[in-house]
């Protein structure tokens, strides 16, 4: 009878902690694990209706296609991705950190207020060591030289194995991508400096070698483009006039009140007459280019293309503060009145520039412009469109790198490392902490060692292949060791360096297993080896992005914790 | 009528207790977090008793009308929602013990029907005994005996707030809010944004403006710890910059509702066009005349402009080749909180711009914009203007369900400051108003009366000698000196000592209605006066009245925290009772304005039930000295509910023992030393915690007065009846 039900009564549930979630949260976990470094194992995402395949193992791409079923999962997704859409690395690290640190705190039956409170005091411990003078698993950007910035690059670019590179590949973009990064920062350092725009072109089809940084814009080349009109411009610098108002004749709105026209009279004729005087004056006034952000009426045009004037038009507004930053126009939006010559803006140059079938039309602006395009090519159009993620990701971790010049060492050194200096922090002198927290010295170490346990997994969960994971004694790095060695093997033998570069073996180094009980070590603080040699294959993460991921991960995982009741509204 | 349920207090207890066990969970110091996902799929974090009480969308009427009673009582106080259903249901159970054990008594019923009927009965009487509790009761103890334990917010003459109590009152509020790990880190931030904004003066101002805007004074930002959140200073209009110069120093504002551009015809006109040239020439006029205007603007030193509506390109090239940064599409409400802040009044039409005064554009300290998360806004430093000093909260969190949470705290926190700082009228829970000046003397002289006669009583030369000392400390609250009486007729009817009479009622009638006077001060003169009996008395009074009300106004502005009390002498005029001069001096710890307050403004207990148990205490004390056996049984019904709230505060693992340990602490400190000593350093509202009380008290009357529930059948009552009334 009536449309309006009574709304039903919400489900609550006790206990949100209960044996089927935590079973839920580890097959989570365990997908996001396999995903996890440089040798993760790939998702294919699809829909068994059709529709788009999607092969991918970044956290973005993988947490916005799943649909999750509970809501606790729900939360942990939630607090991840709004981490990655502000740093956009270091997701699954945050996802399969809270995750863990879930996973084992049930395993401790604690009442949880109390490890809460725990986990809260630990993390301000990471935090200010890793922002203090004295962490030595945190390396200075050094931007004299371009080695370590290409090492965070490197390492964003080669953690996602679903962009299908080979190793010099991944070298190559790596670099590109710096390239196009250093293009981006303006030379003259004042109070107005802003960084510049790269702009991604991704061309389908080529291989990952025809990648390429060409500085200015490249625009869709315009139809029937006369190639007379390149060659007649392409000896002096090129006048360019930006309108970002519709040029395609439209009478403007009449706000609330009524037009009247009589039928004599034409208001697209009137409109066009207007539009083809402001045409006059740019030819007379040399322009050689002419950007519309919206459509240009085709009579317009074609009076431009016979003056020999280049007319681009539909760029829209997503180009357009590129283009006005690089050329240094005034975008119009009168074409009632003469346009102010001071609204012009300068090209040095334009030509055409074709990538596989498709041909751009390449604006080329003078010496020290800070917008430069990437011309990122790729087999097909899942590798393309992960390594586009890719390439974005490590051009903003390059970008945080220049707020907080800082990097962490990655291949799990961090967390390791992290792990044994917690460990010797929290075993001594602790009474005061045990008074603040109002716990027990048991209860405290089972939490630290949970805590730390939660952050060496997550470091063996690089490891995908069945090898073994140690840890040094005297450093508190990660080292790998492979599957297919010998049993009666001393691990000396077998070990290379660890996993971030920084350390090679030698004697006086001793190895643990890691995730056993490991002899408790005070990691050494001294970092001088790393000033002296600077190694090439250097494993960087970025600074400002772990530590927010470290945090939101363990804020989440603290709140997941504390729930008492979940609440859902069934209608 | 197809379903009718007899209602007995056994549902009544079961649903209150079910509620009981959800609520519980997340009260007190160990209590977690609820998630709540909404039927949208939004996921929301919460501890707020109210939310989740709401968001259960409960099915039974009688549990969707206690939601009601919490729902009205927190858009009062802001807080409480817990405690509410805690104590509700105390109560339910021991009313239900209370009915058992009274009819079980009286067996003379033996079938069920009969034995029904008699606990209603015996509920019936109960009720009525809760109804009276209030007035005649818990008011006393709040005001003789509870006042003594409070502390002031307020230190110093202009009332204001030192930054420690401002804390420990915050923080107590987030401990019921938010999780236990953020509750110290953000009460700081709410103490810290407090008292930016306060300046000198008008704290009542700021607050009222911080409540009433906090949704465009705070910014929530996901994706960032709990930890990254600020207060900046400012305003941060939610909407980007759509065209930005960069400006450096001090600028003016000019804030439009209008679009610039003139429209091509105006609302009830019409153009007529009659050809081509016409229309090009009227575009053309309107292009120079938003050129016309912002080059006025340019010429004013205008460098930012704010619109409520979107401008066109045009508007937007000109003001960017003058140097103008716009920000466009700004919500009415934030808009016009911009121009109060800044004291302008915004303009509409495009015709009042060229007439623009100096007195229409706002000064701004700075314009700039800030990046908060994945959004630019438009950061605008204002002048301070008297009451309230501009800035403004970032709030963030990992997901917008919590930022939602610090937000909704946040906002909480200061309607339950401002509620704080408001004074409890006696009125308020007695009667609905009392117009007449003359009855609310009568009222109060009642109130004195009634105090009178369960106060100790002290020989009047003693009384003037603890006076004299005691006005010359202005400290009246050492419990001796605290509630005297020197009433002629009144000292031969009591004893030395601590005597209870009971029934005011008595003393009531004895005294008429017509009182003449009430002075307020603590002079000794008056005192004096006062003590002289005879017709000349009236006229003396009269006009030491007059001295005193000027006194007193100086020393309302003079005497802050400690102790201006007043002495309050009611005089009859019968001829009779000439002789019997009442008087009341009552120290509390602060009266400046009326007679009638109950609870001071500013009145904080230390946290931890503390309330609760003081309140246990007395309402004990007074059971036993009461000789009406109805009053004994609701104080004691009502002192045993109360401690149900500690009780849970100090549940740890579901045991009692430690709330057990708590107890009997806190009742060897009061029976020993009068008060509770190593308390708590946290500090909650007394006001709060009274009217959560009678709010409890009035909600139960209601349910139990309740007998029976009739559903009915929405189709058959359209078809058949048509009108029958409906009752849920």
């Amino acid at each position: 009878m009536s449309r309006l039900a009574p709304k039903k009564p919400s489900l609550c549930s006790d206990g949100p902690l209960t044996d089927e979630v935590c079973q839920t949260l580890s097959v989570f976990r365990e997908i996001l694990k396999s995903c996890y470094g440089p040798c993760g194992r790939l998702k294919l995402i699809h829909n068994n209706r059709g529709g788009r395949v999607q092969t991918t193992s970044s956290s973005a791409v993988l947490l916005n296609g799943v649909p999750l079923s509970h809501p606790v999962l729900k939360l942990l997704a939630a607090s991840v991705m709004n981490h990655v859409s502000r740093f956009s690395d270091c997701g699954l690290f945050a996802a399969i950190f809270g995750c863990t640190l879930i996973e084992n705190t049930q395993r401790l039956n604690m009442a949880s207020s109390s490890v809460i409170k725990i986990y809260r005091q630990l993390l301000s411990l990471s935090i200010a060591y890793l922002n203090s003078e004295d962490c030595s698993c945190r390396v200075k950007v050094d931007f004299k030289s371009s080695q370590t910035l290409l090492a965070l690059a490197r390492t964003v670019i080669a953690s996602k194995p679903a962009c299908m590179l080979t190793f010099k590949e991944g070298e190559y973009i790596s670099s590109m991508v710096l390239k196009a990064f250093l293009r981006t920062v303006p030379c003259t350092v004042g109070p107005n400096a802003c960084l510049g725009k790269m702009v991604i072109v991704p061309i389908e089809g080529n291989i990952a070698q025809d990648t390429a940084v060409l500085s200015g814009l490249l625009v869709e080349m315009p139809e029937a483009l006369p190639l007379s009109n390149i060659k007649r411009l392409s000896s002096s610098c090129i006048n360019v006039a930006v309108f970002n108002v519709s040029m395609s004749g439209d009478l403007s709105d009449a706000a609330d009140g009524t037009v009247e026209i009589s039928c004599t009279v034409s208001p697209e004729a009137a409109i066009l007459e207007q539009l083809l005087r402001v045409g006059k004056q740019m030819v007379s006034e040399r322009v050689g280019l002419l950007v519309c952000q919206k459509v240009v009426h085709p009579v317009l045009k074609q009076y431009l293309q016979e003056q020999h004037v280049i007319v681009v038009d539909r760029l829209g507004a997503a180009l357009m503060e590129p283009l006005v930053q690089m050329t240094g126009a005034q975008s119009v939006a009168s074409y009632q009145s003469a346009v102010p010559s001071s609204c012009y803006g300068l090209l040095k140059d334009l030509c055409v520039v074709s990538f596989g079938s498709k041909e751009l039309l390449h604006l080329i602006p003078g010496e020290d412009s800070t917008v430069c395009s990437l011309v990122l090519c790729n087999r097909n159009e899942t590798t393309l469109s992960e390594l586009k993620i890719a390439c974005q990701t490590a051009e903003h971790v390059l970008r945080l790198s220049l707020t907080r010049p800082f990097a962490l060492l990655g291949g799990g050194c961090t967390e390791t490392h992290l792990a044994s200096y917690i460990r010797s922090k929290c075993t001594n002198r602790i009474e005061d902490v045990l008074s603040d927290l109002a716990c027990s010295y048991t209860e405290y170490q089972l939490a630290v060692d949970s805590f730390c346990r939660s952050l060496e997994s997550l470091a063996r969960s690089l490891e995908h292949d069945g090898g073994e994971s140690l840890v040094d004694l005297s450093h508190g790095h990660q080292w790998f060791v492979q599957s297919s060695s010998p049993l009666n093997s001393h691990w000396k033998d077998l070990v290379n360096s660890c996993g971030c570069g920084l350390f090679k073996k030698h004697q006086s180094l001793d190895w643990a297993i890691l995730g056993d009980r490991y002899p408790s070590l005070t990691p050494g603080t001294d970092c001088s080896q790393f000033e002296e040699t600077t190694p090439n294959l250097f494993v960087l993460d970025s600074f400002p992005a772990k530590i927010n991921a470290l945090q939101i991960a363990v804020e989440t995982a603290n709140l997941i914790l504390d729930l008492k009741y979940i609440i859902q509204d069934v209608n | 009528m197809n379903h009718v349920h007899s209602l007995d207090i056994g549902t009544l207890i079961q649903i209150a207790e079910t509620l009981e066990s959800i609520v519980c969970q997340c009260f007190g110091p160990n209590g977690g977090q609820v998630l709540f996902t909404k039927a949208t799929g939004d996921i929301l974090v919460t501890r707020d008793g109210q939310r989740v009480l709401n968001s259960l969308l409960l099915d039974h009427p009688i549990a969707r009308m206690i939601v009601d009673c919490v729902s009205a009582h927190c858009s009062v106080t802001g807080d409480g929602a817990k405690s509410f259903i805690l104590l509700l249901s105390a109560l339910l159970r021991g009313l239900q013990a209370l009915v058992d054990k009274g009819t079980a008594g009286q067996s003379t019923c033996h079938n069920f029907l009969g034995r029904a009927k008699q606990r209603s009965q015996e509920m019936k009487h109960v009720t009525d005994c809760l109804l009276t509790f209030q007035t005649q009761v818990l008011d006393q103890i709040i005001r003789r005996h509870l006042n003594q334990h409070v502390t002031s917010l307020f230190t110093g003459d202009k009332m204001t707030v030192t930054n420690d109590k401002m804390r420990s009152i915050m923080e107590a509020y987030f401990c019921g809010k938010i999780g236990n790990v953020h509750c110290k880190f953000l009460s700081e931030m709410a103490c810290d944004y407090f008292f930016k904004c306060t300046c000198d003066q008008g704290r009542g101002q700021t607050l009222n403006l911080i409540c009433r805007h906090f949704i465009d004074l705070h910014t929530a930002v996901k994706g960032f710890p709990i930890g990254s959140s600020r207060i900046l200073e400012g305003l941060v209009l939610h909407r980007d910059f759509t065209v930005y110069c960069q400006t450096d120093g001090q600028l003016k504002v000019l804030v439009v509702t209008e679009p610039i551009q003139p429209p091509l015809s105006d609302a009830g006109t019409t153009l007529l066009l009659r050809s081509n040239f016409q229309l090009q020439s009227s575009n053309i006029w309107i292009a120079k005349r938003v050129e016309e205007i912002m080059n006025f603007l340019q010429q004013n030193q205008v460098k930012l402009l704010l619109s409520s509506v979107k401008q066109s390109d045009v508007v937007l090239y000109h003001a960017k080749l003058c140097g103008i940064s716009v920000v466009q599409c700004i919500e009415a409400d934030e808009l016009s909180l911009f121009c109060y802040l800044a004291g302008i009044a915004p303009l509409s039409s495009p015709w009042d711009i060229l007439h623009t005064r100096d007195t229409d554009l706002a000064n701004a300290v700075f314009c700039k914009p800030v990046l908060l998360g994945p959004h630019r806004y438009a950061h605008i430093g204002l002048m301070n203007r008297g009451d309230f000093s501009p800035h403004c909260v970032i709030l963030c969190g990992p997901i917008p369900g919590l930022t939602e949470q610090c937000v909704s705290a946040f906002h909480g926190g200061f309607k339950m400051l401002q509620h704080v700082f408001e004074p409890v009228d006696l009125s308020q829970g007695q009667e609905p108003c009392n117009t007449n000046p003359n009855n609310a003397n009568a009222d109060e002289a009642h109130q004195v009366l009634t105090h009178c006669s369960l106060e100790t009583v002290v020989q009047e030369d003693s009384i003037i000698d603890t006076l004299n000392k005691t006005s010359d400390r202005h400290d009246i609250r050492c419990p001796t000196t605290e509630e005297m009486c020197a009433s002629s007729n009144l000292v031969s009817d009591k004893e030395q000592g601590e005597v209870i009479t009971e029934d005011p009622r008595a003393n009531q009638s004895s005294l008429a209605a017509d009182v003449i006077l009430d002075i307020r001060n603590t002079q000794t003169g008056i005192l004096a006066g006062c003590k002289t009996t005879g017709d000349n008395l009236d006229e003396q009074l009269k006009q030491m009245n007059m001295n005193c009300e000027n006194k007193a106004r100086e020393m309302g502005s003079m005497l802050g925290q400690h102790g201006c009390a007043f002495s309050s002498c009611a005089i009859q005029k019968d001829s009779t009772a000439a002789k019997n001069t009442q008087r009341d001096i009552r120290g509390s710890a602060l009266t400046q304005e009326h007679v009638d307050v109950l609870i001071e403004a500013g009145s904080v207990l230390p946290v931890g039930g503390s309330f609760e148990f003081l309140l246990h205490h007395y309402l004990r004390l007074y059971a036993q000295h009461s000789l009406q056996p109805e009053v004994k049984t609701t104080c004691s019904l009502v002192a045993d509910a109360v401690l149900n709230v500690p009780r849970n505060i100090y549940n740890t693992k579901s045991t009692n023992r430690h709330f057990l340990q708590v107890y009997t602490k806190v009742r060897n400190d009061i029976q020993s030393k009068g008060c509770i000593i190593d308390c708590p350093q946290l500090l909650e509202s007394m006001s709060c915690k009274y009217q959560l009380l009678v709010s409890v008290l009035q909600c139960v009357r209601s349910l139990v007065t309740i007998d029976s529930l009739i559903g009915i059948d929405r189709k058959t009552q359209n078809t058949t009846e048509g009108e029958t009334e409906d009752v849920e």
